[in-house]
């Protein structure tokens, strides 16, 4: 067919259209892959310096309450570290200058503070002016987090992005590439992120991995038997069980059946349970229910976790911590041997506010860890104990209580609750040796009580 | 130009109904809200999140946002178990020698997950679920018994990564070490 002029033209014109369009579009799907990338490499800077600059608050309380030089030594080379890589991270943030110099400079030092109190601290403890200063350091830390963390809340909610950040210094590329950075502090030795939260297993966590698990009694149970138990297990809530299906097997450190009980139609309403082959342990459970507004106050929610322990046969547990959120409680459990409080066996409950069921049971640490122990009588009193502490803080009160050590071993200490001005430490002594073996802060906050 | 003739006139009227419609789909396609990245200036700030930000912690509560929108992006169309499954896993790399040892490091290594990569992450706000199954992670529940890596069997992975020793799967997700 003859094809006119115009229609040529109009041809030609849509050819040329569609191959600027074409290139047009992968300009803009490149530019937004990397946009991406940048905005992903800003907010791991960011993220780390923020949870740095936490450590290095937590890190120089520590140190106003050490009593011990060695103990001092060791949160030096932390605090060091932590400043350190504070400062390198807030560096490579896409702000101007002026707006990060103050904060910089303020980490450099507490970081050099830190690496000169670390190498001469070798006999002495810290003398007077020193511990002023670090009171001084300290305070800027704590006024620094919360001025970040106003920042974080912003970025989290989607207020403003890294690279609106950028645009507006759209010239400048930041120097030297930011990937290396974080590369380069793989080599050190202290570099654990503490998660302050209270039953993350943060300062006692290593006991899981790698160790056979001690707790796991009886025989091998059939996959009838455990069925069984995970409908018996469970918090149903008053409803009832329509079906028990197997949802995997698990070939892990504990091998279990994980079950799936099926309250209802929806995916909420289905109660995941996991119980162990050998000895048909119930190793966790989740119930994903939505949960309505508070009816019951925290005090309620342990009494409901309790009843629902001793119910299962679990006795002789304590409550050490608890947070509640979104009208959840979380609460750690300890296994009381005696008077001793013995924290790598720990079970973990989430109790739902509104009407006291318990949704979620987490055992693994307990069934890795627990056994009855022959316990040592402690070589050092609790008045030898009480005497290595340092002398400015104040004593609330003390128990026995058994810790994991580093070494992934466990030690009978003496755990003193002690406070230093308007904030709470837990310091632990040992007690066979008498040395200082750990520190960990309590945040007493309106909704639970967090270990740092 | 005169047109004459009806099919030069139908060839004139094909051709400029597939510039029209050519020209239409670029401008749709271009500036369709669809497309992930972090373009989202309109996005209103979920309120709970919000009031949950305010009233917590600071320290706890970062984590728990980045965790929860990481869990949202890599496995929202999980089982509550998957969820907290894949949150449990981050913080397994967190304590492995062989990752980054912060959260944010872990989450934002490249190309470590989809979700983070092409910015899917920032473009969804966290449902309550994820925020509960970031909370339980966080909390210790570990239905992956010690995990450090997870995908999707259906989807096209690396062929090392077959090579690790499964544990357990949850959803749609494999786990192993």
């Amino acid at each position: 067919m003859k094809a006119s002029r115009s229609t040529v033209a109009i041809v030609a014109l849509a050819i040329l259209w569609g191959a600027t369009a074409f290139w047009g579009i992968s300009q803009i799907r490149a530019k937004r892959q990397a946009d991406v990338l940048l905005q992903n490499k800003y907010s791991r800077a960011f993220y780390d310096t923020l949870q740095r600059t936490k450590n290095v608050e937590a890190l120089l309380s520590k140190g106003l309450v050490s009593g011990s030089p060695d103990q001092m030594d060791a949160l030096f080379s932390d605090l060091w570290y932590n400043a350190n890589a504070a400062q390198e991270n807030l560096n490579q943030l896409p702000v101007s200058h002026d707006v990060v110099a103050k904060t910089s400079k303020f980490l450099s030092q507490v970081g050099d503070y830190a690496y000169t109190l670390a190498k001469q601290n070798k006999d002495r403890s810290l003398s007077d002016k020193d511990w002023q200063t670090m009171q001084q350091l300290y305070q800027t830390a704590v006024s620094l987090n919360q001025e970040m963390s106003t920042v974080e809340r912003a970025a989290a909610t989607g207020a403003f992005h890294w690279t609106e950040i950028q645009s507006g210094l759209a010239n400048k590329l930041p120097q030297g590439s930011i990937s290396s950075v974080d590369n380069s502090f793989r080599q050190l030795e202290t570099r654990l992120q503490e998660l302050p939260v209270l039953v993350y297993d943060g300062p006692f966590s290593d006991h899981i991995d790698k160790i056979q698990p001690q707790g796991l009694t009886g025989g091998q149970v059939s996959l009838d038997q455990a069925k069984q138990i995970a409908r018996g297990f469970a918090d149903l809530g008053g409803a009832a069980v329509q079906q028990t299906v197997v949802a995997g097997n698990v070939k892990g450190k504990i091998p279990s059946y994980s079950l799936a009980l099926r309250t209802g139609p929806g995916p909420q309403d289905t109660i995941t349970v996991d119980v162990s082959k050998q000895g048909g342990h119930v190793v966790f459970m989740l119930n994903p229910r939505p949960v309505a507004a508070a009816r019951l106050t925290d005090d309620q929610g342990r009494a409901q976790a309790l009843n629902f322990l001793n119910s299962r046969g679990l006795t002789d547990f304590m409550p050490t911590y608890s947070l509640r959120e979104q009208n959840v409680l979380t609460i750690s459990f300890a296994y009381k041997q005696g008077d001793v409080v013995v924290y790598p066996d720990q079970i973990k409950l989430q109790v739902a506010l509104d009407n006291g069921q318990v949704l979620g049971y987490e055992a693994l640490g307990y069934l890795t860890s627990h056994h009855q122990r022959a316990l040592p009588s402690p070589k050092v009193t609790v008045a030898q104990a009480q005497a290595k502490l340092s002398p400015r803080i104040q004593v609330l009160s003390e128990r026995l209580a058994i810790i994991p050590t580093t070494s992934k071993g466990e030690s009978l200490a003496y755990e003193f609750k002690t406070k230093l001005a308007d904030e709470t430490f837990l310091v632990y002594i040992n007690a066979q040796s008498g040395e200082e073996e750990h520190i960990l802060k309590l945040l007493n906050l309106p909704n639970g009580t967090l270990t740092l | 130009m005169k047109i004459t003739g009806l099919k030069e006139r139908l060839g004139f009227v094909t051709a400029l109904a597939c510039l029209v419609l050519l020209i239409a789909g670029t401008v749709y396609y271009v500036f369709d809200f669809k497309m992930p990245g972090p373009f989202v200036p309109h996005l209103t700030p979920d309120a709970q999140l919000q009031s949950i930000a305010e009233a917590s912690p600071e320290s706890y509560m970062d984590n728990v946002n980045l965790l929860a929108r990481v869990i949202m992006g890599e496995a929202g169309d999980e089982p509550y178990a998957g969820k907290v499954a894949v949150g449990a896993v981050l913080l397994n790399r967190m304590q492995s020698s062989a990752f980054p040892h912060t959260l944010s490091g872990v989450i934002f290594q490249p190309d470590a997950f989809e979700s983070v990569s092409n910015g899917f992450i920032w473009y969804r706000q966290p449902t309550t679920q994820a925020i509960q199954a970031a909370i339980a992670a966080l909390s210790g529940w570990d239905p992956t018994y010690g995990a450090l890596y997870f995908w999707n069997p259906a989807k096209p992975v690396s062929p090392w990564i077959w090579t690790r020793q499964i544990l357990t799967q949850i959803g749609q997700h494999v786990f192993a070490l």
